[in-house]
């Protein structure tokens, strides 16, 4: 009896059962280091939201940053305006 | 920062029907933005990783890879904080999260990247894989080959299944990459 010699179609072919007798998966995630029970906090919520929208990221911090920025920028141009009185002693 | 991880696997490329050729990358920066911008509402309002962003998760991990189609465009990505442990005596590869693009979970796209994870494990001088899967996935992971079962030292978070592959069902992962494998000339 002649060996049946295996070709690279056929190596291919079931290596494509294989992964069909597999079947598809019934969610994307696969495996998590996590605890599924773990709830989102709500900053990753929100991030995951806005890029999901198309939105950009503009949290509570940055905000507050924007805001202090703002509030610097009016103090230099204030300090510029006015001349700063020396303090004389004596 | 870790090193970007080495892999002869990264240098291949695979033929799989409904998904065309495909190819193994270290993600960019870009690529995962990318991915965060597109797959969380793809995911399906009820899925336990709805938040996952893949930017956080693949932050400082030694071990990270994606799949990628002709396009460029992104099929799945795993990542691990720790490559291996050693677990009843034998060096076993840590899965940590992988996914599949959520709008792709229908075809074969799932069991390919689980295969592409068992061929690195075995790269990686691994006898073996070890996972903690989502309990939906039971059926797919016993399909695949796995024992549902927690090896000795080791623990996963509360709610999640322990999976271990092992012996000739991670030989199949090994034998369905190389088989699966394109060579350069062909069309």
């Amino acid at each position: 009896m002649q060996p049946v010699r295996t070709t690279k179609t056929d190596k291919r072919a079931a290596a494509m059962r294989w992964l069909k007798s597999v079947g598809p998966l019934p969610t994307s995630a696969m495996a998590s280091a996590e605890s599924p029970r773990e709830q989102p906090t709500a900053t990753s919520l929100r991030v995951a939201q806005r890029l999901a929208g198309g939105l950009p990221l503009m949290g509570e911090g940055e905000q507050r940053v924007k805001r202090l920025a703002a509030k610097l920028d009016l103090l230099k141009k204030l300090a510029a305006e006015q001349p700063v009185r020396e303090k004389r002693n004596g | 920062m870790p090193r970007a991880p080495q892999s002869r696997l990264l240098t291949l490329q695979w033929y799989i029907e409904g998904l065309g050729t495909l190819r193994l990358v270290v993600p960019s920066r870009d690529r995962l933005d990318a991915v965060d911008a597109t797959w969380p509402v793809e995911r399906a309002a009820t899925a336990a990783h709805r938040h996952w962003l893949w930017g956080k998760l693949m932050e400082k991990k030694p071990e990270q890879f994606a799949v990628i189609d002709a396009d460029g465009q992104t099929i799945s990505l795993w990542c691990s904080a720790k490559r291996e442990v050693r677990l009843e005596g034998r060096r076993l590869y840590r899965l940590d999260y992988v996914e599949v693009r959520p709008r792709l979970r229908g075809g074969m796209a799932g069991a390919f990247t689980l295969a592409l994870v068992g061929a690195r494990a075995a790269e990686a001088g691994c006898q073996g894989l070890v996972l903690a899967a989502f309990p939906p996935l039971k059926g797919f992971y016993a399909r695949a080959g796995g024992a549902q079962r927690l090896p000795k030292g080791w623990a996963v978070e509360r709610g999640l299944v322990p999976f271990v592959f092992e012996g000739s069902a991670f030989e199949d992962f090994q034998r369905v990459v190389t088989d699966a494998a394109r060579a350069d000339d062909e069309d």
